[in-house]
């Protein structure tokens, strides 16, 4: 071997470990955090609570996860997190941060203060989920006790991924955050949370939708509302629809089960006026039906109609209240206006809040009942 | 077979060089006395001297090695015969007449060189000498003790033909000849050694053969100038391409019928007297992932085995170094969960990922080589300790984490896969590892770069190592990654053969 090719060799290895390393964290060092709550005090400082794991020594051979709940405070959110050095083994690892709480001081204050740094630093993903607090700061929920004693957050996460099956709540990412404030007519929307009492445990429960109009906190809708909210906008994969047993009788006893939903918002212009209509396509099974006296064959009409009287009664109502209420075009119509008639949209673009306050929308669902689980009619007979 | 004839010797050794100065003459006594010379401080050469019945001047000698000749036969149809051979009026040209009337064995051949005769000697032969003669005859005693053909331990199959070669040259083209009965199988012997003077034979079907390649391994075989081969091996580091490369470029098997197949599809196996392996060349890299045993079976299962086969070399040499990389650099690629486990298991233990990965490596090593070489009833005792005692034990006493402990033994198990690479598989190992632990996974990515890149410059005999892989025709695929039902495999494999097609068109479902 040639002096040369030794060199070569030396300094090829010293390339190597010279240059490498620089960001190498053993896994077992790093403070993890998944769970993070953002308020604002009176003095105007970034208070952060945040949800660590820990590992807990339990025996010899088994160890597990275990939540610990830490809070610091800085002049910024980075500010606030990065003072945990304070009294953490290090910086905060945010690579696993699932869930971001946003106090309703936030909120207040907009929207951009609090995703700037989760969306410029490397390390949160762009999938942590977003939720509103509906309590009066975003610690209160995240302190709340998990009612099994895991990880809340991790609960919390798979009960945001649950929540298609109900469909009185939504997933919203940062991602989707994103979409929303980059989207010219569209008004953003956080779901909500509360902190809910089961069997004498405070804990957190979804609790419908806060509406973020400028992107400043301007209310919240409740659970029912939101889901008119998802059925509308095209969120909904399953929940329930209650009507009555009979038509007008006022006794809510048939819940149907929502199968397949497809729902369409439509501009329409006619004579130079924009108009929406919002086709609401549900595909439903009768899931109960607490009558005694029932036929299924002889009511699936009625039912039919009873349940599109009840999306588009209630639709219709959600829409209302955001027009005269709310003043914010949460749905999205702008946004529809914007794709199909580009043109119009630019004259009414400076204007939109005023024109969407007088807007006719109508709501035109149609409902499907394709099933009635294994019964044909009813089990008492001759009642 | 007359050897000596057809040897082609690279360089004459210096010994038997001396030999020429030496002649034989007239005189009994005094050939013996040269003999003695050559073989002197040698006591294992016997002389043997008698004398006809009938003419007691007659003095012959018989000159042999104790324990490589056939004494049966040197007894009843050498001694005896010649003793009482009535030989008086043969008196002229007793040799030639010895040879022709009164030997009765099956291969003579009366010469007068010193180096011919000492050579025959060496080799179990019996050279039988007369008074009055300058000369002497060679006559064919040898009987070597061999090993029976048994199946080869390093590769064994389920299904198959079990017999594997032995160390005897002339039994293992014995069995190659029983697979090929043809004319068209050619055996080239020739002598490679100066010491050794080892017979090596080149062997090949001469019809499909490449003659090309056939000339390249000549001039390569015939290049070697060293003391002794003792093994195939030998031959392979000095022939082969890329020698520094730790993927083969020549192929090795103790199994008749692999030869057998290598020689159909055009390529060429050279053997040597003394080892049961014997080389076979081209080799690419496919061959690696291929087992003789995959044409004995459903091409369902052989092509699947395949396949396991490959991604077995490559979790083998990745997953050490991935693991590193993805623990100690890309934490956040890890699903939550499995971060919190692994994160649990390291609770404790004093050293960095990369050097419980290391650490582990090294005993697992470790624990490989002393287990090849143990008697196999201590290699349990040896697996024992090294899987229950080191394993567990180290885990609990938190000197390494459980899953380092999985990582190790995912890459040991899956490397027993292809034992063909293992050369590659035990170097390649710990460079991604350390790539992986410097760089993260851009030292992974750079170091499978570097070994494709390696790959394709490669070649075996003027084939390219990735042949088949590299070009994608379905023609050149059927026989590689996967392997399609024989009668589609009209063609042999491009470029090893020029003879292209395999099969005719009866024989083929096509």
């Amino acid at each position: 071997m040639t002096r040369k090719t030794a060199a070569m060799i030396v300094l090829v290895v010293v390339l190597f470990a010279v240059s490498g390393c620089w960001d190498y964290r053993e896994v077992d060092k790093l403070p993890v955090i998944v769970g993070m709550a953002i308020d604002i005090n009176e003095e105007g400082k970034h208070v952060v609570t945040a949800e660590m794991v820990d590992i807990a020594e339990r025996g010899k051979e088994s160890s597990t996860v275990k939540p610990r709940i830490i809070s610091t405070e800085g002049d910024t959110l980075f500010d606030a997190l990065r003072n945990a050095i304070v009294f953490e083994k290090g910086r905060i690892y945010m690579g696993h941060l699932e869930i971001v709480f946003l106090g309703k001081s936030v909120l207040e204050r907009g929207l951009s203060e609090a995703l700037d740094f989760l969306i410029r630093d490397m390390e949160p993903r762009m999938s942590i989920w977003l939720l509103a607090s509906r309590e009066d700061t975003a610690a209160d929920l995240l302190k709340a006790k998990s009612v099994t004693g895991n990880v809340r957050t991790f609960e919390i996460s798979q009960m945001i991924e649950a929540q298609k099956d109900l469909a009185k709540s939504f997933e919203l990412s940062i991602n989707d955050l994103m979409n929303l404030l980059q989207c010219p007519g569209c008004t953003p929307v956080i779901p909500s949370m509360e902190l809910h009492n089961t069997e004498g445990i405070e804990t957190q429960a979804m609790s419908g939708t806060a509406i973020l109009k400028n992107h400043r906190l301007s209310g919240f809708i409740d659970r029912e509302e939101t889901k008119y909210f998802c059925l509308i906008t095209d969120r909904v994969k399953g929940g329930i629809l209650v009507i009555d047993s009979e038509p007008g009788n006022n006794k809510k006893g048939v819940a149907l089960e929502i199968l397949k939903n497809k729902s369409k918002i439509k501009p329409k212009l006619t004579d130079g006026k924009i108009s929406i209509e919002v086709e609401i396509y549900t595909k439903v099974s009768i899931g109960e039906h607490g009558s005694a006296k029932h036929k299924y064959s002889e009511e699936i009409d009625i039912h039919r109609k009873q349940a599109e009287d009840l999306i588009r009664n209630n639709a219709s109502a959600l829409v209302k209240k955001m027009q005269t209420e709310f003043d914010a075009d949460i749905f999205g119509f702008g946004h529809k206006i914007h794709m199909n008639y580009p043109d119009i949209w630019k004259k009414i673009e400076n204007n939109w809040d005023e024109y969407f306050k007088t807007l006719e929308v109508t709501i035109k669902p149609t409902v499907e009942i394709t099933e009635s689980g294994l019964i044909q009619e009813s089990m008492i007979k001759g009642e | 077979m007359k050897q000596n004839d057809k040897s082609r010797t690279a360089g004459e050794p210096q010994k038997m060089k001396e030999l020429s100065r030496y002649s034989l003459n007239c005189s009994l006594d005094q050939n013996l006395e040269i003999f003695r010379q050559i073989f002197t401080d040698d006591d294992t050469l016997s002389v043997r001297l008698f004398k006809n019945e009938y003419d007691e001047s007659l003095k012959f000698c018989l000159l042999f090695i104790d324990g490589m000749v056939n004494n049966e036969l040197i007894n009843e149809d050498i001694i005896k015969p010649v003793i009482s051979a009535d030989t008086k009026e043969e008196s002229e040209d007793i040799l030639q007449f010895i040879k022709d009337s009164v030997i009765a064995a099956n291969d003579v051949e009366l010469t007068g060189d010193v180096a011919k005769l000492t050579d025959a000697i060496i080799r179990g032969n019996t050279v039988f000498m007369a008074e009055n003669v300058s000369a002497g005859l060679i006559i064919s005693t040898k009987e070597l003790k061999t090993r029976s053909v048994e199946e080869p331990t390093s590769e064994r199959v389920v299904r198959g033909p079990r017999e594997g070669f032995v160390e005897d040259l002339m039994l293992n083209l014995s069995l190659i000849r029983r697979k090929l009965a043809t004319p068209d199988l050619k055996f080239r012997l020739l002598k490679l050694g100066t010491q050794s003077r080892t017979n090596i034979c080149i062997c090949y079907l001469d019809s499909t053969v490449n003659k090309k390649i056939l000339q390249e391994v000549y001039k390569r075989v015939g290049g070697i100038d060293t003391d002794g081969i003792l093994d195939t091996e030998y031959i392979k580091e000095y022939i082969r391409d890329n020698p520094l490369s730790p993927f083969l470029t020549a192929g090795s098997t103790e199994r008749p019928d692999v030869v057998a197949a290598n020689l159909l599809e055009g390529r060429i196996a050279i053997l040597a007297d003394g080892t049961p392996v014997v080389l076979t060349v081209p080799y690419v890299f496919i061959e690696n992932f291929q087992s003789s045993e995959d044409y004995y079976m459903s091409f369902w299962l052989a092509s699947i085995s395949r396949l396991l086969r490959i991604a077995g070399f490559w979790i083998s040499i990745s997953v050490p170094g991935v693991y590193t990389a993805f623990v100690t650099y890309h934490q956040e690629a890890i699903p939550t969960p499995l971060l919190l486990s692994i994160s649990a298991a390291r609770q404790g233990v004093p050293f960095p990922t990369i050097v419980e990965v290391i650490l582990l490596s090294i005993i697992f090593e470790m624990i490989r080589d002393a287990g090849v070489r143990m008697p196999s009833n201590l290699g349990q005792a040896l697996s024992i300790v090294g899987a229950l005692v080191l394993g567990s034990a180290a885990v609990e006493a938190r000197l390494v984490s459980a899953p380092i402990v999985i990582i190790v033994s995912v890459s040991a198990i899956t490397g027993f896969m292809v034992p063909k690479l293992i050369s590659a598989i035990v170097f390649l190992r710990p460079v991604l590892l350390l790539l992986s632990a410097f760089l993260g996974l851009y030292g992974y990515v750079f170091g499978i770069m570097g070994i494709l890149l390696h790959l394709c410059s490669v070649s075996s005999f003027g084939v390219p190592y990735m042949l088949q892989i590299t070009n994608l025709s379905l023609c050149e695929m059927r026989d590689t990654a996967i392997k399609i039902p024989r009668w589609y495999l009209k063609y042999r494999p491009k470029i090893i053969s020029l003879n292209r097609v395999r099969q005719g068109r009866g024989g083929a479902k096509l």
